[in-house]
């Protein structure tokens, strides 16, 4: 690993990968940091070495980012350091653009390391929204996008029958890839109505602009009718049963307000829930950094503020993908190249007429994929609202510290003066736990807005701190006792 | 649970693993969340309550999928992210259902007596 680079990426997903083919195109010197085995992120999560699949990700969809994934295994000058992750980039002093702006703790299986950069781009994806309701933490409970992991990238079907609960249209592609790789699913249940499901196909611009994305939606639901899967429409989850072991859940109609008829709830045996709502992005290091973030919770929660270049409110940090607001794939490798080139711009390797000049191609097309993207989100979304009536006083909100929704309510009741997150976290240890408030600070944000009266930005989130993922102390005090140079 | 069904997968060759002191054969290169969850095993850790928890998010941001590993190489127990963890031949693994058995905590030398049995 170098100890210095021009432009650190966090992620090799869509947009990280992106951004390191610009910028290698532009004689900047990448190095790529990511969790994962392989690159291509969660949308091209391929299978492991040694594995060979005959047809993996066939759909359209997926073929500009795969063509971007085979070019960047021709990259040269771009470092990719796999199976590592980000743990804090901090500011160095006295760094100007010329001189290493940044640190970053890196750490590995093998120990931590520091990486000096003089840019930084964050491109850090997103994971998907955990909805709180009795049983969420039951095994056999899983982010839909988890059970797809294992089918993108193994074939693996976890579980007999399958179930799949959500507002978001992704889970039909889910549920097809589970009959593709011979397993059985037991229905998949979208809390709106039909008709708001079906106002996409109302849209003549965008069906004209994403008629791949329609086509395969199209081929989708005739597979999935084929198999005999049941796709209902107005009905949702209401708790999972099991305890140990998922054995089934209880679900209920919606009525025209998308409430919950909990008089008609009846149960739908099966030993594995998908949840697909919608997702939260990734954005604590940009936070940790201070970067300026707005929260949409409809987006994924905090949003990094940026420029027509992809910068940051800090200084040479940029950021791409799904933390400027949950888009898909396309914005992401849009979103990539646009942050290379304004890297390049801020790093004087590119002259400001030829940068526009590159950028506007750019521009154009993110202007027409954010339509859709936007236009996708509000059909999905069910509303803040829907999700406040899952989440019973039963509930856990905090898995890690086991806080139920009740004992929260409570101890927000009884201490009036508390009204910002991070004050909830003290009181409560509420997102002190190893997922550092991951999976409750939109709930806990939420439900301490909602006592209050104000707004989730007001509330704010979790201060978001070092280490952004759990490190070992070893790796800690390795990291930071001197580095001899090369 | 099913694992062998499209046809259009070539696994690699398979690999030895310890689970809760029962030989499990998985395929060298796939997480263990994927071995575990392949033999049945939904559990993968206890609360602090006692809950049983199993792998959620399946791409290292839950940290619902903790178990303890010990290798040749490293044979002191410590904590792994299951769905982040690439199984390797001989890997020693305790899930939740041993860990209440056996409490151990990462770095401590663990009791292997069997009077915590019921």
């Amino acid at each position: 690993m170098k100890l210095t680079t021009e432009l650190l990426i966090v992620g090799a997903g869509p947009a990280g990968m992106a951004a390191a083919d610009t910028a290698t195109s532009l004689g900047i010197a990448a190095t790529v940091v990511d969790e994962h085995a392989e690159r291509g992120g969660q949308f091209l999560r391929q299978p492991p070495t040694g594995f060979k699949m005959t047809n993996w990700l066939p759909g359209k969809t997926y073929q500009p980012a795969k063509k971007l994934l085979a070019r960047s295994q021709q990259l040269r000058d771009v470092e990719w350091l796999q199976q590592a992750t980000v743990a804090g980039i901090f500011p160095q002093h006295g760094g100007s653009s010329s001189e290493p702006r940044f640190r970053a703790v890196i750490d590995t299986e093998d120990g931590s390391r520091q990486i000096s950069a003089r840019s930084v781009l964050i491109a850090s994806g997103c994971y998907d929204l955990p909805v709180i309701f009795p049983g969420w933490n039951t095994p056999g409970v899983m982010a839909a996008g988890g059970i797809q992991v294992f089918i993108k990238s193994q074939q693996f079907v976890p579980g007999e029958r399958i179930l799949l609960v959500g507002s978001h249209p992704l889970q039909l592609v889910i549920a097809d890839q589970i009959i593709q790789a011979g397993g059985e699913v037991a229905g998949v249940l979208f809390a709106q109505k039909q008709s708001r499901a079906l106002a996409l196909f109302r849209q003549p611009m965008t069906l004209f602009q994403q008629a791949n994305k329609f086509k395969q939606l199209i081929g989708t639901m005739a597979r999935l009718r084929k198999a005999g899967v049941k796709v209902e429409f107005g009905r949702t989850l209401v708790k999972a049963n099991g305890g140990h072991e998922l054995h089934s859940v209880t679900v209920a109609p919606l009525d025209q307000q998308r409430r919950l008829i909990k008089d008609a709830a009846t149960d739908i045996s099966c030993d594995r829930l998908g949840v697909c709502f919608s997702f939260l992005t990734s954005s604590e290091l940009a936070r940790q950094m201070e970067a300026d973030c707005v929260w949409n919770a409809r987006r994924g929660g905090w949003l990094a503020h940026h420029d027509e270049w992809m910068a940051s409110s800090v200084s040479g940090l940029f950021v791409a993908g799904e933390i400027t607001g949950v888009a898909g794939s396309d914005v992401a490798m849009v979103e990539g190249k646009l942050a290379a080139l304004g890297c390049a711009l801020e790093l004087g390797k590119l002259d400001a007429t030829t940068a526009e000049q590159n950028a506007r191609p750019l521009r154009q097309q993110l202007q027409q994929f954010h339509g859709f993207a936007e236009l996708l989100s509000q059909l999905s979304w069910p509303g803040d609202d829907f999700f406040d009536q899952l989440m019973s006083d039963d509930s856990i909100v905090c898995k890690c510290e086991e806080l139920s929704a009740g004992a929260l309510r409570k101890l927000f009741t009884d201490n009036p003066n508390i009204n910002r997150a991070s004050s909830a976290k003290l009181l409560s240890r509420a997102g002190m736990g190893l997922c550092q408030g991951r999976y409750c600070h939109h709930s806990l944000t939420r439900l301490l807005a909602q006592l209050r009266g104000m707004q989730e930005q007001e509330v704010a989130g979790f201060t978001a701190r070092f280490p952004g993922k759990p490190l070992s102390i070893a790796h800690l005090i390795e990291s930071a006792s001197p580095v001899k140079p090369e | 649970m099913p694992r062998d069904l499209s046809g259009n997968i070539h696994r690699s060759a398979p690999v030895s693993l310890m689970v809760d002191q029962r030989p499990v054969q998985a395929f060298a290169g796939e997480t263990l969340a994927t071995a575990l969850l392949a033999h049945g095993i939904s559990a993968f850790n206890h609360t602090a309550s006692g809950q049983p928890r199993g792998p959620y998010c399946n791409m290292g941001t839950c940290f619902e999928c903790q178990v303890q590993i010990a290798t040749a190489a490293n044979t002191e127990f410590r904590w792994v992210q299951a769905c982040m963890t690439t199984v390797r031949e001989g890997m020693i693994i305790n899930t939740g259902s041993a860990l209440l058995k056996h409490p151990q905590m990462p770095g401590q030398a663990g009791s292997h007596s069997d009077e915590t049995h019921n």
